[in-house]
């Protein structure tokens, strides 16, 4: 299950791509939706709505989904595992969360932009805007994004097990102890090659 | 009694209570952590407080209805979304 050094990097930067497009993507979103809760412009409340369904479906989406799929294989591909690390799994509960907030309110953008479109004036001006979730959503992942470059020490007790385990079986092998190490690549703070 | 020697009596992951084994892991927990659980406990409790001070309109149930939002009312038969908004302006017949 193992990746490959190179597979690994790839990965890696596609993964990078992803989040911090998927981090800028949500910042535009907010900036629409800020236009949108403050413009007194029918006008200006229809356009912000056609640009926060748009990127919502076509950008925010699709790098959310990638994002969380390459955050699955660079975890189970490499030592850092999901599951053996605190911060991983805050990470990983991180991302889920944003992700089914993501998925279950898009319709409702969907059902606002349709309405932006159709509605009169006075109530276009009534729709306001959207701003509490992109708020949020830029909050937690940037809450993930520190923990992702940081990566804060703390083994899991599934972690620990895990560890202690391989730590017997390289001894029982008559392998050196350094072996273990690969398993818990703390000390570099680094994913291991 | 006799049990409870035998519990205490015997060291070791295996014979240690329930309790004796919790304390051990959240000993076990990083500080940070603990900061960080309390942190976002707290940010989801003022988030609720805010939700419910503001009129509660505001949830995941939203999410579950047919129409997000408290949406104006709309003369018309479709409310389509930009995506389909082509099919709404193409001629019907």
């Amino acid at each position: 299950m193992a990746l490959s050094p190179a597979l690994r990097r790839a990965m890696l930067a596609a993964h990078i791509v992803c989040s911090v497009g998927w981090l800028g993507a949500a910042a535009a979103y907010l900036a629409l939706a800020v236009a949108a809760e403050a413009s007194t412009q029918p006008q200006v409340v229809r356009a912000a709505w056609i640009g926060m369904e748009l990127s919502g479906w076509f950008v925010i989406v699709p790098l959310a989904c990638l994002a969380f799929l390459t955050a699955l294989v660079l975890s189970l591909g490499t030592p850092w595992g999901l599951f053996k690390h605190y911060w991983v799994v805050i990470a990983l509960v991180l991302t889920t969360l944003s992700l089914a907030v993501l998925l279950l309110h898009m319709p409702s953008v969907s059902t606002a932009a349709g309405l932006a479109q159709t509605a009169d004036d006075a109530a276009v001006r009534r729709l306001g805007g959207d701003v509490l979730h992109p708020a949020v959503g830029l909050l937690v992942l940037t809450v993930i994004t520190v923990l992702n470059v940081h990566k804060p020490r703390g083994l899991t007790p599934y972690g620990q097990h895990k560890q202690t385990k391989e730590a017997k079986d390289s001894t029982n092998k008559g392998a050196p102890l350094q072996l273990s190490n690969r398993v818990n690549p703390q000390p570099g703070r680094r994913a291991p090659a | 009694m006799n049990d409870m020697k035998q519990q205490t009596g015997e060291p070791g992951p295996p014979s240690e209570s329930r309790q004796e084994g919790r304390i051990r892991w959240i000993a076990g927990v990083p500080r940070w952590v603990k900061v960080f659980v309390i942190t976002a406990l707290g940010f989801v409790l003022l988030m609720v407080v805010a939700m419910l001070l503001s009129g509660g309109r505001h949830g995941p149930g939203r999410h579950f209805s047919s129409a997000g939002f408290e949406a104006p009312v709309v003369h018309s038969a479709r409310a389509p979304s930009f995506i389909s908004a082509g099919d709404a302006s193409a001629p019907e017949g």
